[in-house]
């Protein structure tokens, strides 16, 4: 028997869209329709109207339309799971006015305040067996219908952008792209101006779009206020040092005018939903290729492939990079020499950086050789504390050559050197400051052991007042905070067996021990019925919590397992025993006090959201029964 | 989504005051203690003090008064004469515009790669 026939829950780095990372198994499946006369026939058999005739709902032609604003819902009862999800879709006809609240049983309400097709999911608490529209709202609704819903598709919140390492091994940000905007976009169409408006003609189509001085084009239905967009565009000649600009829908923005592939993210505004393309002074300008996508940034999980091989999730905590130029590095750093002869110099934006475009920074220096003699450029922070600061940077060699470079910061421990190949490499060193600064040094000492002349390429600088490095944060003129990585899911009862299951985490957290616990969790959604897998406070050592109905806590403990390794982990319950296996071999076993009740809610974190999870995930799996001695010998292996 | 750019007296006022609307609580489990978001809290970037003069090889750094906070939030909250609407700030969330405060705000207009 294959495991995969007991698994009812895998969680793989896959496919995401912004706010959810998809699960592999269960492939998302709907229940029967659940709601009768979600249509709004007439005569009404099936819809209670709260209140009776005499109330602000009235049913007619299909269409339930709400008039008044007394406080009265329109409601069924209909058969529903505890802990379930439910997807409810309908269509708001028309919108006056108020909160149209759309309710299971006595669970949070959704607000909806516009119209259009609406999609929504709730889960339903055990409450009252009523699917109710309520609230102040003023408009009318169509085709309503409510199905039980089973997914794990796991529910991230991040709410800022994040960079990631690409299966290209590029650093990029991790985000959606929509689909293309611009028609006739290489302007290879039989007739460019049939999409492009030029309105005074002064662009002429040949390969390419070739602009005039003082000229624009654009094309209308483009730009939409608030919608971020992604905007590419290729530069083949320019003329006479011709500037170049596009338009955003409420005001212009002069970009790179260099020959070359550019690339701008920026948020549509203004009402017009135009889309401007223009040249000013200079003489000729040929565009070779435009292109405009919206773009999502905000909670894209994170599909990260750093290091290479196969892929993992990547969870990591809030971090704020101190460095105000992460990428002009002649910005955020200064030259300090000491010796006859010790000098550097920083050229931005000189070669390909480890994100694939031309931004990053030359470091050439040559330095005196004796003691107490360098070439360095320094980063200074102003503390008011004592602190951990953990500093790192990209660095690959311009000459083809291996070379010693000098990269240190205060509390360090011992300088020494640092060998940079002709492949971008990213160091990272942990320090501590003192309660008036923190520092970083990058060039040449050679009294350290490092070469006496260098040629390197550099790229994001970063520093974090923590204890270990997180993933690259761009900064450009201020510091700039990523925040954590959450996921969650709840409503899928039906997807846990509360008697008897196995829990099992393939990963690595970012740290070996921590100031707090953390967890990966199975529970109701509260603390009084659970099975958690904790990677300890306490470096190298796991435990497994099992809790039933607010019983006392059945605890086992694995010592001996450092937690950013890349470890194999199963919790089993069943209705005697409760045990941990890691890397292929039981690790403890004891007899479970309570079995858990109810539960619904899978986190990377404790049931009450706190303990998250921050490392790396490359498999999360749920099982409805306590797998045998072979098949956990055979998945922790 | 709204950012709220915070400064109080010093750290403890700011704290007690972020604890007391609810950004955050405190949970102790096992003698270990961490703050944990709450109630639509994103993020709370301490700031501590912002430099106004910085620091020259003969003389330290001037501080403005006091110590600065940013808060982003799915809520909204009134923080009274703790609130600032700074033009020229010294720290934005990854993809927000660099002085984004208030209520609704935008991600990063924008951005050249």
């Amino acid at each position: 028997m294959s495991l995969l026939d007991d698994v009812s829950i895998v969680v793989t780095p896959n496919g995401y869209k912004a706010g959810e990372l998809y699960a592999v198994v269960p492939v998302p499946t709907e229940g029967s329709e659940l709601i009768t006369d979600g249509n709004f026939p007439t005569p009404n058999a099936n819809w209670t109207i709260q209140g009776g005739a005499a109330t602000t709902w009235v049913i007619n032609n299909n269409i339930a339309t709400r008039t008044g604003s007394t406080n009265w819902g329109l409601y069924q009862n209909i058969t529903r799971t505890v802990g379930s999800l439910y997807k409810i879709t309908f269509n708001v006809l028309t919108y006056t006015s108020g909160n149209l609240q759309v309710r299971l049983g006595d669970g949070a309400a959704n607000n909806v305040t516009n119209t259009g097709s609406k999609t929504l999911y709730l889960i339903w608490d055990g409450s009252t067996d009523k699917f109710a529209f309520e609230g102040s709202f003023i408009g009318s609704i169509e085709n309503v219908s409510v199905k039980e819903y089973t997914s794990a598709d796991m529910d991230v919140t991040r709410a800022t952008a994040a960079t990631r390492v690409d299966e290209n091994g590029l650093v990029n940000y991790a985000e959606i792209l929509g689909g293309e905007e611009v028609t006739c976009g290489d302007f290879s169409c039989a007739v460019p101006t049939d999409y492009w408006v030029v309105p005074d003609g002064n662009v002429t189509f040949s390969s390419g779009a070739i602009f005039d001085v003082d000229t624009k084009m654009y094309q209308n239905n483009i730009i939409v206020a608030g919608t971020v967009y992604k905007f590419t565009y290729e530069i083949t000649e320019n003329t006479g040092g011709m500037t170049f600009r596009f338009y955003n829908g409420a005001s212009y923005n002069f970009v790179d005018d260099s020959v070359g592939v550019h690339t701008v993210y920026f948020t549509g505004a203004g009402t017009n939903h135009r889309f401007y393309l223009s040249t000013l002074s200079g003489t000729s300008l040929t565009l070779k290729s435009v292109s405009v996508k919206e773009v999502t940034r905000d909670n894209v999980p994170r599909i990260d492939y750093t290091g290479g091989g196969c892929p993992h999730i990547l969870a990591e905590p809030q971090r704020t990079n101190e460095i105000t130029y992460s990428e002009a590095i002649s910005l955020s750093t200064g030259e300090v020499n000491s010796g006859t002869g010790s000098d550097n110099t920083a050229t931005d934006n000189y070669g390909i950086s480890p994100n694939g475009t031309q931004n990053a920074t030359r470091l050439v220096a040559s330095s005196a050789t004796g003691a107490g003699e360098y070439s360095l450029r320094d980063f200074v922070l102003t503390t008011s504390a004592a602190e951990s600061y953990t500093q790192s940077v990209y660095l690959k060699s311009n000459t083809g050559s291996n070379q010693k470079l000098s990269y240190y910061g205060k509390g360090t421990g011992t300088r020494g050197f640092i060998t940079v190949t002709n492949e971008w490499q990213r160091f990272e060193i942990t320090g501590a400051s003192n309660t008036t600064n923190y520092f970083i040094y990058l060039g040449l000492r050679p009294e350290d052991g490092t070469d006496s002349s260098c040629d390197v390429l550099v790229y994001g600088l970063q520093l974090e007042q923590a204890s270990y490095a997180t993933s690259y944060i761009p900064t450009s003129g201020i510091t700039v905070t990523r925040n954590q990585d959450i996921f969650t899911r709840d409503g899928i009862g039906s997807l846990i067996n509360d008697s008897e299951g196995t829990l099992y985490f393939e990963g690595s957290a970012l740290e070996n021990g921590s100031s707090s616990n953390r967890f990966i969790s199975l529970s109701d959604g509260t603390s009084d019925n659970l099975i958690y897998i904790r990677i300890d406070s306490t470096a190298s050592r796991f435990r497994g919590f099992a809790r039933g109905s607010s019983g006392s806590y059945t605890i086992i403990t694995a010592n001996g397992f450092p937690q950013t390794d890349n470890n194999k982990i199963a919790l089993v319950w069943d209705a005697t025993n409760f045990r941990i296996w890691i890397n292929g071999s039981e690790r403890a076993t004891t007899t479970i006090n309570d079995l858990p009740v109810g539960m619904n809610t899978l986190n990377l974190s404790d049931p009450t959201s706190s303990g998250n999870f921050f490392g790396k995930v490359k498999q999360l799996q749920v099982y409805t029964t306590a797998l045998t001695d072979t098949q956990l010998a055979a998945l922790t292996s | 989504m709204n950012i709220y750019k915070l400064q109080y007296t010093n750290k403890a006022e700011g704290d007690a005051d972020l604890l007391a609307k609810g950004t955050y609580e405190i949970i102790t489990e096992e003698g270990v203690t961490q703050d944990v978001y709450r109630n639509g809290t994103q993020a709370i970037v301490y700031l501590g003090k912002i430099v106004e003069v910085p620091a020259t090889d003969t003389t330290p750094p001037i501080y403005y008064d006091g110590v600065f906070y940013d808060l982003m939030t799915t809520e909204e909250f009134d923080f009274g004469i703790h609130e600032l609407f700074p033009v020229n700030c010294v720290h934005s969330f990854l993809g927000y515009e660099k002085n984004a405060e208030g209520t609704d705000v935008d991600p990063d207009e924008l951005i050249i790669e």
